[in-house]
């Protein structure tokens, strides 16, 4: 497997799931290149082949993590400083706008920021880029079954979120807390 | 009932603004590919030495590499449990910390131990019979710690002579801790109980094994040297204690206390003295003169000659001056009655090499008869240069068999520009198409650079760099053979290292620098002087070690690298400290007048 073949394999689901933990588009955007090259090139590191997908997806997501790890870090220092940035540098780092924002869209887009982790991980690894569902499952090291269990769950609730219906385990946890 | 799901139209719809530019995400990619490649060229080095990955990733990179390195902290994914509890007693600062720990609680103990010592038992008998007492209590451990003396030193690595060195602090603190509660715990039993340690444990670090296994810049043999001293600085005090407890009988009358003690020391100073000849009669550069000068014949002449052609050429190279008429009297009775057969090529290389052949004796030499083997000069000109119509570069075969022939050549004027053209393209094959590639390679890369040199077409050194120390790489050896030394370089792949080839090869980093990840330390450690090195050995392992110190660009070994390999002798040294500590804070016996009983004295020293 060559580079090019691992970049496109992984682009799609490496950016949602990295996303999925609740790091800003153009931030993930660097994490996730940051990790298929630092991936890449410690793949000797990598134990087993590193050639089989499941072998590699489990290492990629590992230097994911640790990337993520950092980041979070240098968030955190980066907020004891007191930083000036030009609008210009602003503009030119943020998330290109929508071209026709509408309202349903952004709607589905909050429901999805508001889904329980694992659901959000699918659904941003899955449709970003139309991955398939094995690919998926295998840079979460997980069964296919279980990546399609937790798409049914997703859209599901995501459903009942757009209509503005309360789940079942919602109507549970409310009455205990009653 | 159906179940309404969100349409998957939508969901794609909702992410398409979120995806990555295809082209942008690859280019940043293999940019950082392209970045990355490069600052991770100098943590190859890593990827050989997990424990030197523990230890990067436990001290600062500045502590180990003294600001020289650049980078972050390494990772330990791929280092396994084993490897990181292996790196963590292995570490240079941790196994120095462990010492000076294991030093100073050690001498906590015994002093905490000496101040409630009250040895009331004086009487030899009873001595005795606390003795036995002890030993039936601690039996075990002491038979674990004789096997621990007699195997650990056999394995030979010198993680495990270290450890054995700590565990006698322990068994010194139990010996003490164990006399002391039995109320035998004076001068005498506790200075023979440590003068008994040391002699085993002397004896244990002789053998041949031992410390060969890794990296030293002195010989070993120095830990047993240090153990016996210690056992004839106690010598006295206990020789003094036994006639101070004046126990009667004739076993101990009058002076045999003494020559109790000069058996001793008359056994254990010539050991002492033969083990640190090397301190006493260094290789020095006016006794390598020395042995240039006087040529010692030996029973196989292009050994004798092989062995000595190095010194020469060092001590030419050094300028000493060195008088060669004997050796150019012995090279005449070669030439004159031809006396070493088939070994005559290798003795004419060696003397050519040296500058010992005259001009005269090149006719001498060209006049030997052609039917001779070997030595005929005529059918090697013939085969070295044949007729111009006829010439292919093929290698050269034989190169240290024929080499002489195209020395006494050049030095004759007999060499046109073609010649030397073509024995050039033949030299250079001779490199490029190596017969055995297994065997040979170091002596036949350094003879054909120099004989290039001599025929005034030097070899282009930036071309063959590259494959030259690779050569040094694959014939460096880190593994012991039978009793030798590791660190040495192989004349032949697998088998043992050669202290002649170890010298070929530092010459040959004179010529073409030293491979980026051979460490010298290695070579160091082959070459240090030792206290007895078979035939001409001790010469050429100076001589070496010499030109290995004088290689261009080469570092010395830090402070803490030289403490971490010798941390078995200063472990030595520490436990002999201890020892003498223990003994000399021990009451000393004396009689009591009133009650006719042998009794202590309470103060401690």
């Amino acid at each position: 497997m060559d580079l090019a073949q691992l970049i496109d394999l992984y682009r799609g689901p490496l950016l949602g799931l990295i996303a999925s933990w609740g790091v800003p588009w153009a931030d993930a955007m660097e994490i996730a290149q940051d990790s298929l090259a630092e991936a890449y090139l410690s793949r000797k590191f990598c134990r087993g082949d590193w050639e089989r997908p499941e072998v590699f997806g489990r290492w990629l997501r590992g230097v994911a993590r640790n990337q993520h790890r950092n980041w979070v870090r240098s968030c955190r220092r980066r907020r004891d400083r007191i930083v000036t940035v030009e609008p210009a540098v602003l503009e030119h780092v943020a998330v290109p706008p929508d071209p026709e924002p509408s309202v349903p869209m952004e709607k589905l887009r909050r429901a999805i920021d508001r889904l329980p982790t694992k659901q959000r991980q699918v659904i941003l690894m899955h449709y970003l880029e139309e991955t398939s569902v094995k690919e998926v499952a295998t840079l979460l090291s997980t069964s296919p079954k279980t990546v399609e269990g937790r798409l049914y769950q997703a859209r599901r609730a995501l459903r009942r979120m757009l209509d503005d219906k309360v789940s079942d385990t919602q109507i549970g946890k409310r009455l205990l807390c009653l | 009932m159906s179940v309404k799901l969100v349409p998957e139209e939508d969901l794609r719809a909702a992410l398409r603004p979120h995806r990555a530019d295809v082209n942008e995400f690859e280019a940043g990619i293999r940019a950082r590919i392209k970045a990355g490649t490069k600052a991770r060229k100098h943590q190859d080095s890593e990827e050989q030495l997990p424990l030197l990955r523990v230890a990067a990733a436990v001290l600062p990179w500045p502590l180990i590499a003294g600001d020289k390195v650049a980078g972050g902290t390494p990772t330990l994914a791929s280092v396994t449990l084993a490897q990181k509890l292996l790196g963590y007693v292995a570490l240079p600062a941790i196994s120095l910390f462990c010492l000076a720990g294991a030093a100073l609680f050690s001498a906590a103990k015994i002093h905490g131990i000496q101040k409630d010592n009250r040895p009331d038992i004086a009487n030899e008998e009873e001595m005795r019979d606390a003795v036995r007492q002890w030993w039936s209590r601690y039996k075990w451990v002491a038979w674990l710690v004789f096997a621990a003396v007699l195997i650990l030193p056999i394995i030979g690595s010198t993680w495990l002579l270290f450890l054995l060195l700590l565990i006698s602090f322990g068994s010194l603190l139990c010996v003490l801790s164990g006399f002391a509660k039995l109320g035998v715990g004076n001068r005498l039993m506790i200075g023979q109980s440590c003068m008994t340690g040391m002699v085993l444990l002397g004896q244990a670090m002789m053998n041949p094994y031992a410390g060969k296994r890794d990296i030293h810049f002195v010989d070993q043999r120095l830990i047993t040297v240090v153990l016996f001293i210690g056992t004839l600085i106690l010598v006295p005090f206990v020789v003094s204690s036994k006639k101070r407890l004046g126990i009667p009988g004739p076993r101990f009358a009058g002076r045999r206390h003494w020559i109790w003690g000069l058996t001793f020391v008359s056994i254990v100073v010539p050991i002492i003295m033969w083990f640190t000849n090397q301190i006493w009669w260094p290789a020095t550069p006016s006794r390598i003169k020395g042995y240039v000068e006087s040529f010692p014949e030996g029973p196989f002449p292009s050994i004798t000659w092989r062995d000595w052609e190095i010194a020469a050429s060092w001590t030419i190279e050094e300028g000493l001056d060195p008088d060669l008429s004997r050796a150019r009297r012995l090279l005449a009775d070669e030439i004159d009655h031809r006396t070493s057969g088939s070994q005559f090529p290798r003795v004419l290389g060696s003397a050519f090499r040296v500058g010992l052949v005259r001009t005269d004796q090149i006719d001498q030499l060209a006049a030997i008869e052609a039917n001779r083997q070997f030595v005929a000069f005529e059918a090697i000109r013939q085969s070295l240069i044949p007729k111009a119509s006829s010439r292919q570069p093929y290698p050269i075969t034989s190169l240290n068999q024929q080499a002489w022939v195209i020395y006494a050549l050049n030095q004759s004027g007999q060499l046109s520009p073609e010649d030397r053209d073509f024995l050039e393209r033949r030299l250079l094959a001779t490199l490029d198409k190596p017969v055995h590639e297994t065997g040979d390679m170091l002596e036949t890369a350094l003879r054909v650079t120099q004989l290039l040199d001599v025929i005034n077409r030097p070899i282009d050194r930036d071309q063959y760099r590259e494959r030259v120390h690779q050569w040094l790489r694959r014939f460096h050896s880190k593994k012991t053979h039978f009793y030798q030394i590791a660190g040495g370089f192989e004349q032949y792949e697998g088998l043992s290292s050669s202290l002649q080839v170890t010298s070929y090869a530092v010459e040959l980093m004179e010529i073409y620098g030293i491979p980026d990840d051979l460490d010298l330390n290695w070579v160091r450690s082959y070459v240090r002087p030792l206290y007895w090195r078979p035939s001409n050995d001790k010469w050429i392992a100076a001589v070496t070690l010499d030109r290995l110190n004088a290689l261009p660009g080469v570092t010395q070994p830090t402070w803490l690298e030289k403490l971490y390999y010798e941390r078995s002798l200063m472990a030595a040294m520490v436990l002999v400290s201890l020892c003498i500590y223990a003994t000399l804070s021990s009451p000393n016996p004396t009689i009591d007048p009133s009650s006719n009983h042998n009794t202590a004295d309470s103060d401690v020293s």
